[in-house]
Formats: structure tokens, C-alpha cells, sequence
């Protein structure tokens, strides 16, 4: 059987309790990987960008088919170009 | 960490929330998972640099408390909550440390304990644990 990562939901249930609401926001998710935590909120967000420097991140990210409203870029936050675009949530997903 | 929130800061909307999920100082460690029971065997290996799980992650809560000023964030809400990533064998649990998490590395004699547990084949998972810390940063209106 495969790895179960967070099998008792408790990464969910707490960007619940602190009122993470991705609901129609555009979002910024730094240190996406593989875009686990992605998954989680990509349907309900109105745009997302995933960024992560990590050279294997873009292979794992890609295996997902994602919905046209998400994005990937291999840059790290520093070196993320928004140009003229704002956000209304900036994740980040375990890459502090 | 700083500046990278500092980054966030300048490119969220004003009135735009940070939402930061980093592990807490607290050791990761080694359990033996068997239906709703967790026993612990082991903390994992740290050694002790700059570079190190336990000051990586004190210096992410240290750019959190840096960044709640009345010019950047005000912090309305926080969490910690604990993160568990089951595996049936130690092989499968080592291939995803391998692959995930790089930094993070366990005894070899705890994890032949932890292999001999598994063998009596009771249905048991051997499993990291993380205590992880969530919160919610909203920008001051600009």
C-alpha cells in the first residue's frame, strides 16, 4: 500500500478553525511540491499560481491535471515576477 | 523567511491574508501506529545546524513575530495541529523521506526496532510525526 500522508485530515481541519478561505481568491501558493495542498483548494479558488524552485517540483506538479485556472512557475518568491498582478491570499505551504 | 514574507506582503491586495503553515521547533518522530494507538519510538536525528529542522523551523516562528508590525501583518489567528504520514514498511517510509523530506533522518538501530515491530504483522503502520503550526496573517489596509 502506498504512503498515506495526513490520513486524519488535521492539516484541513486546521486551515478551517484559522478561517483559510479560498473561496474565489486569487491565490499565490509558495513551495507548492507536488501540489498536494493544492488539490485541497483548487477548485474553489479563482486563480491560482504555484511556485516552487525545487528542479523536481514541475515534474510532480504536472502529473496532477489541473483545472485552466492554475498555474505553475519555477521561481522561489524572491525571484517571482507578479508584473502587474495582485493576490488575495498568499500561501505559504510549508516553505518558510 | 523575512523577506519572504516581506515579498508576500507587496504583492497581496490590500486587506489580503498570508496564510503560513511551518513544523514547530518540536522533534519530529518515529511511531508505530496499530488501529487508533500511536506509540512512540524515536525522535529523528538533528544536527543541530543553522541549516537543521529545529533552527529552520524557530527561525520561520521568528520571521512570523518580525512581520506583525502596524506597517505589515496583524496575526488574527493561529493553530497547531499534528501531521502523520502513515507507511506499511520502513522501505516505503524511507523512499518518501528521500524524496520529501531530505532533512529529516532516523537511527538505523530505531528503525530496525521499528522493522521488527512490523514483522509480527499485526496490522501495524510506522509513521512521522510532525506537530505543525498554522496561521493567518491579514495585511493593515493600505
Amino acid at each position: 500500500m502506498a504512503v498515506r500522508v495526513d490520513p486524519e485530515n488535521n492539516e484541513p481541519a486546521a486551515l478551517n478553525r484559522i478561517g483559510a478561505n479560498f473561496e474565489d481568491r486569487r491565490v499565490l501558493e509558495v513551495g507548492c511540491g507536488d501540489g498536494r495542498l493544492t488539490r485541497t483548494f483548487a477548485e474553489r479558488a479563482r486563480s491560482v499560481v504555484a511556485i516552487d524552485p525545487e528542479p523536481s517540483a514541475r515534474a510532480d506538479f504536472v502529473r496532477t491535471t489541473w483545472p485552466r485556472h492554475v498555474e505553475f512557475r519555477s521561481v522561489g518568491i524572491d525571484g517571482f515576477e507578479p508584473a502587474d498582478r495582485r493576490f488575495d491570499v498568499v500561501l505559504f505551504s510549508w516553505s518558510l | 523567511m523575512v523577506d519572504a514574507l516581506r515579498r508576500a506582503h507587496s504583492v497581496l491586495n490590500s486587506g489580503g491574508i498570508v496564510i503560513d503553515i511551518h513544523p514547530t521547533p518540536e522533534p519530529a518522530h518515529l511511531e508505530l501506529a496499530a488501529g487508533s494507538e500511536f506509540v512512540r519510538l524515536a525522535d529523528r536525528l538533528d544536527d543541530g545546524t543553522v541549516s537543521g529542522p529545529r533552527r529552520r523551523h524557530m527561525a520561520a516562528d521568528a520571521a512570523v513575530l518580525a512581520c506583525l508590525s502596524p506597517e505589515m501583518f496583524n496575526r488574527d489567528a493561529a493553530t497547531d495541529f499534528t501531521f502523520r504520514t502513515h507507511a506499511d514498511t520502513v522501505e516505503e517510509l524511507l523512499n518518501c523521506l528521500d524524496s520529501k523530506w531530505k532533512q529529516l533522518h532516523f537511527a538505523a538501530a530505531d528503525l530496525s526496532r521499528a522493522r521488527d515491530h512490523l514483522a509480527c504483522g499485526d496490522g501495524s503502520a510506522v509513521v512521522v510525526t510532525e506537530r505543525v503550526t498554522a496561521s493567518r496573517l491579514v495585511t493593515r489596509p493600505r
